[in-house]
Formats: C-alpha cells, structure tokens, sequence
C-alpha cells in the first residue's frame, strides 16, 4: 500500500510512461513540477520515494545523462501497470465505506426514533 | 552481426561514457555514422538487435530519442576490434615504408656512382633481397622479402575468393576415381599375392 507521497509521485509517472509504451525520460523537476501542492513533496524527498517504489516493485528506473542534464529513464512494472486499477479500486472500496458507514448511522437514527418514539411510549404509559 | 550494426555499436562506444546510461538522439548516432541513411525504424531495429545479443542496453527508445548503455561484451569486442584494426595499419605501413626504401634504393643506385660525396642516408629496416635469387626484372629482383612482406602475403591468400561448384565437383570426382583406381590397384595386388601363395604351395606338394 503506497503513502500519500508515494502515490502522488506514482500517479506523475504513470501519466508519463503510459504515453510510451511504460517508458519515459523525465528530469527531477518535471517530476516535482507534476505533483499537486496541496501535498507537501520537497526535493530531497524525491529519491527516497522513487526508491520505496522500486522496492515495492511498481517500477524500475537508470539515471541518465543528456549533455548534460540528469534525466530519470523510468520503467512501469507490472505493478505499475496495474496502478490505475488499484487506485480506482481503493477509491471505489473508500466510497463503498463511507456510504455503508452513512447507511449505518441513518438506520441507527431511524432505529432511535423508533425506539423513542413508537416502542418507548407502549412500555412507559 | 551484420556490418552496419557493428559499426553503429562503434559509434555508441565513442558517445557513450564508459557503461553509464546515456541519452542520445537519432542525429547524434547518424552523425558519427553518416554514409548510412538509416531512417528510425531501422535504426531502433538495429539497436534492439545489439540489446538482444547484449552488446547494449537499451532502457528507452522512442523516434528520436534513445537511453542506451555499454555492456562489456560490447566494448571488449569495439576495443579489440579496434586494436587489430591499428595493428593491421601498423604492419602495412611497415610494408609500404619498406617497399619505399627499397624503391629510393634502386633510383639511388646510379646517382649514387656518379656523386662521390654521399648523403647521409636514414637508418634502413633489414630487407632481404639477393640478386640470385630474383630474375633480372628490376620490379621482382628488388622486392621486399621481409617477415612482415610474408605475413601480408599470407593474410592476402586468407582473402582468396571461394572456389567455385563445378571446381569442387570436378575436384571431387577426382579425388572417387582416384579411391576407385586405388581399390582396384589393391584388389590386383591381393589376389596376385594369393596366386603365388597357391603355386609355391603346389610346388611344395609336387616336390614332395
């Protein structure tokens, strides 16, 4: 399961690679710069979350050089590829709970008001 | 391999640095490698097949643009083949230094009885060359016969075309009626041996 920043980060990278094929040369910045800024990314937090994706095996990625300028070269694993569908999945299994929970307060509401005002008065006369 | 894919690794050799991953552009590659005009297809084709025989590695390959790296296989075979190469040149311009001494030799010779006062002349390599042996064509009787002469002579006789088919077939249907005639030379010499083994034994039993 990827943290916040994990998947801010993953959902740069997928935007990327899925243009080509699951590759993609990307500087530093461009990663940084597709990051929302409601999500508080700072540069030196860059290579550490590149690396626990890699550990968690959604992608494979070589440093690079072009005249120059340090490009990530990144490979979308199959993990990766799958990493749309998990995010809809948890996105969608997020929805289902907060309505189940929603539900579950309306039938405890309705279960009170019942309670209170149809069954409590029979009993207490 | 085919040529052109060894001489696209040799260009990747001179952009790449070391094995380190490299980004470069189509430009970049058909710049060191102009006489080819490979469009991108066939230069990404090139390119997957030297990954595949783990010549390179290609991370990343679009229309213009690649991340390749060197595998070692790939710059031990540029390096050596790049060291024979200059070997190779070494040796011929060896040849030719000594085919032009030898050459300065002969047009030397008569200015040389005429002028008393001779220059200084440069050290020469040993060149093995007698008049006995070479006929009186100036051109054969001053040839270089040095080691190096023989070597190139050699390496020329690797380089001889292919014999043609019907030259082997003709060579083959040689070398069976020679095995035929060979077999049947030896079947002659059997069975006369036989005959003279059956007449000393009739003998032996007349006599007796």
């Amino acid at each position: 399961m990827l943290n916040k920043k994990e998947s801010a980060l993953m959902r740069v990278i997928y935007k990327k690679t899925t243009k080509n094929k699951g590759m993609c040369l990307i500087r530093p910045v461009e990663l940084m710069t597709g990051i929302s800024y409601g999500i508080d990314f700072k540069a030196e937090d860059l290579e550490p979350t590149i690396k626990a994706l890699v550990y968690d095996e959604y992608i494979e990625y070589v440093e690079s050089d072009k005249k120059g300028d340090f490009y990530y070269c990144i490979t979308l694993l199959k993990k990766g590829f799958a990493f749309q569908r998990s995010e809809e999945q948890r996105v969608r299994a997020r929805r289902s709970n907060i309505i189940t929970k929603v539900l579950l307060a309306l039938l405890g509401a309705a279960v009170t008001i019942v309670l209170t005002r149809v069954i409590a008065p029979l009993f207490f006369k | 391999m085919e040529n052109l894919s060894i001489k696209i690794l040799d260009a990747l050799f001179d952009l790449c640095d070391g094995e380190n991953y490299v980004i470069l552009d189509q430009e970049d590659i058909l710049a060191s490698y102009p006489e080819a005009q490979l469009n991108a297809d066939e230069l990404a084709e090139i390119l997957e097949s030297l990954t595949v025989e783990g010549f390179i590695d290609l991370k990343y390959a679009d229309n213009t643009e690649y991340c390749v790296a060197m595998r070692t296989k790939g710059r031990t075979l540029i390096k050596q083949s790049r060291e024979k190469l200059q070997h190779i040149l070494q040796e011929n311009a060896d040849v030719i230094e000594g085919e032009s001494v030898t050459s300065s030799e002969t047009s030397d010779a008569p200015s040389a009885q005429s002028a008393p006062a001779k220059k200084p002349q440069r050290p020469r390599r040993p060149v093995i060359s007698s008049s006995d042996s070479y006929p009186d064509s100036s051109s054969e009787r001053y040839a270089p016969v040095s080691p190096h002469t023989e070597k190139a002579s050699s390496r020329l006789e690797e380089y001889k075309p292919h014999e043609t088919e019907e030259e082997l077939e003709k060579k083959e249907k040689a070398r069976n009626t020679r095995a035929f005639l060979a077999a049947l030379l030896g079947a002659l010499a059997g069975s006369l041996i036989m005959d003279l083994i059956f007449l000393v034994i009739i003998l032996v039993k007349l006599g007796g």
